[in-house]
C-alpha cells in the first residue's frame, strides 16, 4: 500500500510530463544556465582573452534564477489545485479515498519535483559546458547555487500551491499570484530604498526592522544566502545590518517557512471550503 | 445496518436551502432510486455524503461511518460516479482506471472493469480528451467499480448514455446489487429507476416527499388513465384540477395532460375544456405511469393548471 499523497504527487507528475510541462521547465532553465555561461567565454575566446572568470559567469546564472525561477515555479503551480477544482476534476479525485490534504501535499511535491529537477538539468547542463569550454569548474559554488535555486523554486511552489488551494477560480488565483510576484519580486527592494529614503529624511536614520523586512521574501533570502555561501555577490541588502535575521540559520528557516506556510494556509481555506 | 441515513439534514446556501431538513435511510443491499427533477437538493445531498459540502445542520452517515468526520473510512469502501466531474485529458481511459484502482488499494484487473462497461479496449489506450459523453459515463463507472465497493453512489449516471448505455448501465446495476452491493441511483427520470429500483424516494425542494416501493408507488398511481386532449389554444382560465377525481394536470401551448383516478371523469373534463372554449382536435387516453405520479410529487416538471 503505498501513501494516497505520493499515488497523487506521482499522476500530477505523469501528467505534467505529459502536458510537456516538464519538458518546459527543463528547456527554460538550462537554456538559460547554458546561455549565460557559455556565451561571454566563447565571445571572450574568439576575441582572444582568457576565462578567468567562470565564478562570476555562474555567479549570473543565481542572479536570473532570482527572477526566472519564482515566475517558473508560480506558472507551473497556480493551477494546481484551483485548476482541478474549476473542471471538476477534483470531484473524480475526492470521490476517491484521498483526502483534501493529500491532493495539497501531493501536488506540492510534484511540482516542487519538476522545479527542482529542472534545476537540476540546467547546472548539469551549465557543468557539462563549462568543463568542455573553460576545463574548469567550479563544483561548490555549483552545488551551492543548485541548493539554493532549489529552496527557491520550492519556497514559490507552496506559495502557488496555497493560492491556488485558497481559490476556486482560475482567474483569482492567477492574479494573487501576480500581485504576489510583482510585489516581493520586481517591487521590494525599490520599496525599502524608498522607505528607507523617508526614514532618513523623517528621523535622519534607517531604522534596523528595515532591515528585517528586506530580507523577508525568498527572492531576499535567496540573495542573502547565495552571497554568504557563494559569495559572487547577485544583490547585495541594502540597509546594513547584523542582526540575528541576517544570520544563515535564521535564513534557512525564513526560506522553509516560505514553502510550508503558504502550503498550509491554503489547506485550511481548501478545507473548509464546499465544493458544490 | 443502514448504508445511509440522514437526520434533519439541511444546506444552506445563502437565503437558498438546497436541502432542507431531510430524513433518508438506505438499507444495506437495497437498489434505491433517489429520484427529483432539477434543483431539488439530490446533488447537493450526494455532495454532503462525499464530504464535497458541509451540511449547515443535521447528520449523514454513510456505512455507519459520520460523514463529515469519517469521510476518508467511507470512500474506501465507496464507488462514486459523481456529477459535474471532469477526466484528465491527457490520460488515457486505462490509466484513469488504474489510477482508481491504486487509490482504492484494490486489485482488481484494469481491462476487465473496461471490459465490464463496455468501453472498447482501443479506446481504453487513447487520451480521454477525445471522448464523447457516453464514453466518459462508462470510464467514470468503471473507475466507480474498482475494489468492489460496498455502495455504490451513482448521480444521474445515465445522463449522456444512449438507450443501449442506459441499458447496460442497468445490467451492471443489478450485478452489483446481487453481488451484495447497496446502490444509491439518482435521476431526474422516474423511467430510469424504475426498472431497477427496489425503492424510490422522491425529493423536491429539499425535501423527501415520498418514500415507497415501486410497487407502492404503483398502487398509488391506482387504476387511473391519463387523458390527454390536443387543442387549438389552452383556453385560460381553466380549472380541471379541482375536479373530483382529477390526480394531476399538465399543460404545454396546445396539449392538456390530466391524470384520472375516476374514469368516468374523462367526459366532465372534455365538457369542461370545450366550455372554456377551446376546440379539441385529438383525443388520447393512457393508463397512468410513474411519471405522471412523479410529476404530482414535484412542482419543477409539471404546471398544475
Amino acid at each position: 500500500m503505498t501513501e494516497r499523497w505520493l499515488d497523487i504527487a506521482r499522476k500530477d507528475f505523469h501528467y505534467a510530463r505529459r502536458s510537456f510541462l516538464v519538458l518546459a521547465v527543463i528547456f527554460i532553465f538550462a537554456f538559460l544556465t547554458f546561455v549565460i555561461v557559455a556565451v561571454p567565454g566563447v565571445i571572450a575566446m574568439a576575441v582572444g582573452e582568457e576565462v578567468d572568470f567562470v565564478e562570476e559567469l555562474f555567479g549570473a546564472t543565481a542572479t536570473a534564477s532570482a527572477t526566472i525561477v519564482p515566475i517558473t515555479a508560480l506558472v507551473a503551480a497556480y493551477l494546481s489545485v484551483a485548476g482541478e477544482r474549476q473542471t471538476g476534476r477534483i470531484r473524480l479525485l475526492l470521490a476517491m479515498p484521498p483526502t483534501r490534504l493529500d491532493v495539497v501535499v501531493g501536488k506540492f511535491v510534484a511540482r516542487s519535483a519538476i522545479i527542482v529537477l529542472g534545476i537540476v538539468v540546467a547546472y548539469a547542463v551549465a557543468s557539462v559546458a563549462s568543463l568542455v569550454l573553460y576545463q574548469t569548474v567550479p563544483v561548490t559554488d555549483v552545488l551551492w547555487t543548485v541548493l539554493l535555486t532549489s529552496l527557491l523554486g520550492v519556497s514559490f511552489v507552496g506559495i502557488a500551491v496555497g493560492i491556488s488551494a485558497s481559490t476556486g477560480s482560475r482567474a483569482i488565483a492567477m492574479a494573487i499570484a501576480l500581485v504576489f510576484f510583482v510585489l516581493t519580486v520586481v517591487l521590494w527592494s525599490p520599496l525599502v530604498t524608498a522607505l528607507a529614503i523617508v526614514a532618513q529624511v523623517a528621523i535622519e536614520r534607517t531604522p534596523e526592522w528595515l532591515g528585517f523586512i528586506e530580507v523577508l521574501p525568498p527572492k531576499a533570502i535567496y540573495s542573502e544566502l547565495f552571497d554568504s555561501f557563494v559569495g559572487t555577490g547577485i544583490g547585495a541588502t541594502l540597509i546594513p545590518g547584523d542582526g540575528f535575521y541576517r544570520s544563515d540559520p535564521f535564513l534557512f528557516a525564513l526560506f522553509g517557512s516560505w514553502a510550508v506556510l503558504p502550503v498550509a494556509l491554503g489547506y485550511t481555506i481548501f478545507e473548509r471550503a464546499d465544493l458544490g | 445496518m443502514t448504508a445511509i441515513n440522514t437526520d434533519g439534514l439541511t444546506k444552506r446556501f445563502g437565503n437558498v436551502h438546497a436541502v432542507d431538513g431531510l430524513d433518508l435511510t438506505v438499507e444495506e443491499g437495497e437498489v434505491f432510486g433517489f429520484l427529483g427533477p432539477n434543483g431539488a437538493g439530490k446533488s447537493t445531498t450526494i455532495n454532503i455524503l462525499l464530504d464535497f459540502v458541509r451540511p449547515t445542520s443535521g447528520t449523514a452517515t454513510v456505512l455507519g461511518h459520520n460523514a463529515q468526520e469519517e469521510s476518508t473510512a467511507i470512500r474506501q469502501r465507496l464507488g462514486v460516479l459523481p456529477e459535474g466531474y471532469d477526466l484528465y485529458d491527457r490520460l488515457t481511459g486505462r490509466e484513469h482506471v488504474e489510477l482508481a484502482i491504486d487509490l482504492k488499494d484494490a486489485d482488481d484487473d484494469p481491462d476487465d472493469l473496461i471490459e465490464r462497461v463496455g468501453l472498447a479496449p482501443e479506446a481504453a489506450r487513447r487520451g480521454a480528451g477525445g471522448y464523447s459523453q457516453g464514453m466518459r459515463q462508462r470510464l467514470a463507472l468503471g473507475m466507480a467499480l474498482a475494489g468492489s465497493p460496498d455502495l455504490l453512489l451513482l448521480d444521474e449516471p445515465t445522463s449522456g448514455l444512449d438507450p443501449n448505455g442506459a441499458r447496460e448501465l442497468r445490467e451492471i446495476v443489478l450485478e452489483e446489487a446481487d453481488r451484495g452491493a447497496t446502490i444509491f441511483f439518482s435521476s431526474h427520470i422516474m423511467e430510469q429507476v424504475q426498472a431497477v429500483c427496489d425503492r424510490v424516494g422522491i425529493i423536491d425542494g429539499g425535501r423527501l416527499v415520498a418514500v415507497d416501493t415501486i410497487e407502492g408507488l404503483r398502487r398509488e398511481v391506482g387504476t387511473g388513465e391519463q387523458l390527454t386532449l390536443t387543442v387549438d389554444a389552452v383556453p385560460s382560465g381553466l380549472d380541471i384540477a379541482s375536479l373530483d377525481g382529477v390526480k394531476n394536470v399538465i399543460t404545454d401551448s396546445s396539449e392538456i395532460s390530466v391524470t384520472c383516478s375516476d374514469p368516468a371523469v374523462k367526459i366532465t373534463v372534455i365538457d369542461h375544456v370545450r366550455d372554456a372554449g377551446a376546440s379539441i382536435e385529438n383525443i388520447e387516453t393512457m393508463e397512468a405511469s410513474l411519471e405522471d405520479l412523479f410529476a404530482t410529487y414535484t412542482t419543477g416538471e409539471g404546471v398544475r393548471a
